[in-house]
């Protein structure tokens, strides 16, 4: 019973990603197992790349294999890419055509842009934020497509990986050093990192480095947690899910008759409960985003105007 | 609310004839462990979220810097500028109607002014025909005065001519009468001494009536 529904294998293979679409097997008209299994262009006989440090298990065990792959949120992140793109192209030709919003699609949109233009990339950068508003509203909508794709049954959260935050975090830390390098020279940013503090000669020759290198750590792990905060949001949210939804199962094999009334009343129950847990994801997808992108635009304003 | 029941309904039969599928059965059941294990197998489901997959990584990569790329062509830029475009257009059409507030406001006291001067002028067109009035008054009561004086001083004229007159007529009736009387008495019994005694009297007393 427990390895079939509230195994981790079940819990954590609803959301992480596979090579595979998971629906309901009644909706399998293939082989019935529920899983709609990726075409996989490239079959390579062995991995690429097979992390294998010697003592390190857990960091070898921690990244995958460099294999190529198709994946459920790579198929994921090119129908967000493409929606987004539709989306904001159609828009853009809207607006370029007329002066005046019209519509409710085209209000709720342009309420979007105008909030991360002027309530997260203005006050948070200054008046180099226009600069940097096409990586934030890209950022904004990628992450927020990628969250909320993960509300729609069957499919999954992209942003639920490491490697899919990992990589966002990676774009910003990059966006953040280019700029400051651009703004204060390659050389200026780097020592505009230890701040002014008027040491003696000899305490600064010691001090100045160690800060040096806080300073660099802490920009490295800022980053780091920008990927991790995303990731454990909608990780965590949609575990959460999934173990609601699979006390059903969890019950159901142990039950004798699917109308016994604890089946029911857990039935019942786990979607209620799933259903006001959903709100509360749907919540956290924007709230995420928005986070995310603030972050961005506050580590850029940072770089660009270091005090 | 009837909805509300409905869905729920449908919600818990869908659960019900799922559920089954997913976990009943022993042959079944075998049969799905063998799937998870081979899926596991094949894809290493590791429980750990921090499992990093440089697959994912770079088609996320790819796929967000391509969207970034062609996000920031064909919408952001055109967007931007219709954005600014339409800013600068609300700016202008503040600054315009700002414009023309001022010269309304201008226009407003302009008008206020001239209508506190058109007052004034009838104010003073007011003073000067009650000041036009009293004049015209004076001089009609001046005349009136003076006619009325210049016809008191005609009516005196003519009472002193129409004394001088009567007192005239009275003389030469008494000296006639004086005459008359002094005939009939003379003619009776009077001789010359008392005629002329009469005659002098009467001339000695007759100025002192005339006067």
């Amino acid at each position: 019973m427990s390895s079939s529904a509230l195994s981790s294998d079940q819990i954590f293979g609803h959301v992480k990603d596979t090579h595979y679409f998971h629906v309901p097997r009644a909706f399998d008209v293939f082989d019935g197992d529920g899983h709609f299994k990726l075409p996989q262009p490239i079959e390579l006989e062995r991995p690429i790349i097979l992390l294998n440090i010697d003592g390190m298990d857990e960091v070898n065990k921690m990244v995958e294999n460099l294999d190529f792959k198709l994946t459920k949120f790579m198929v994921l992140e090119l129908v967000v890419a493409l929606v987004i793109a539709v989306i904001f192209i159609h828009l853009a030709v809207r607006m370029t055509k007329s002066e005046r919003p019209k519509g409710k699609m085209w209000n709720l949109l342009e309420s979007f842009l105008l909030f991360i233009r002027d309530d997260v990339a203005r006050p948070a950068i200054g008046h180099d934020a226009d600069k940097f508003l096409p990586y934030l509203w890209t950022i904004f909508f990628f992450v927020l497509g990628c969250n909320l794709i993960g509300m729609v049954p069957w499919m999954g959260t992209p942003t639920g990986a490491l490697a899919v935050t990992g990589v966002l975090a990676l774009a910003t830390f990059l966006v953040v050093i280019g700029s400051g390098m651009a703004k204060m020279g390659p050389v200026g940013f780097w020592l505009g990192q230890v701040p002014d503090m008027d040491l003696p000669f000899v305490l600064a020759i010691l001090l100045k480095p160690m800060i040096f290198v806080i300073e660099i750590v802490g920009i490295l792990i800022k980053h780091f947690v920008l990927a991790v905060r995303l990731l454990a949001n909608m990780f965590a949210g949609h575990i959460v899910l999934a173990v609601l939804v699979a006390f059903i199962g969890a019950v159901g094999s142990s039950v004798a008759t699917y109308y016994h009334p604890l089946f029911v009343g857990v039935s019942v129950a786990s979607i209620f409960g799933a259903t006001a847990l959903s709100m509360l994801e749907l919540f956290v997808a924007f709230l995420q985003a928005y986070i995310f992108t603030f972050l961005s635009a506050l580590f850029i304003g940072m770089a660009v105007h270091p005090h | 609310m009837q909805k509300w029941f409905r869905f729920t309904f449908v919600l818990v039969a869908m659960t019900c004839m799922a559920a089954p599928r997913c976990s009943h059965g022993e042959g079944h059941d075998s049969q799905h462990s063998e799937d998870s294990h081979v899926a596991h197998e094949e894809h290493g489901i590791n429980p750990s979220p921090l499992t990093l997959d440089p697959d994912l990584s770079i088609v996320t990569a790819i796929v967000f810097g391509l969207l970034l790329v062609v996000l920031a062509k064909f919408a952001w830029n055109p967007i931007m500028e219709a954005l600014e475009r339409r800013e600068q257009g609300v700016a202008k059409q503040l600054d315009d109607a700002k414009a023309i507030h001022e010269d309304a406001k201008k226009f407003a006291a302009n008008y206020e002014q001239k209508l506190a001067s058109a007052a004034d002028e009838v104010r003073s067109m007011l003073d000067e025909a009650r000041r036009d009035a009293d004049t015209t008054k004076q001089r009609i009561v001046a005349e009136a005065q003076e006619a009325a004086a210049a016809e008191r001083t005609r009516a005196l004229r003519e009472i002193e001519l129409a004394k001088y007159d009567a007192l005239h007529e009275l003389r030469q009736n008494s000296v006639d009468l004086a005459f008359g009387l002094a005939r009939n008495v003379v003619k009776k019994e009077l001789n010359s001494a008392d005629h002329t005694n009469l005659i002098q009297e009467a001339l000695e007393n007759f100025p002192a009536m005339s006067r």
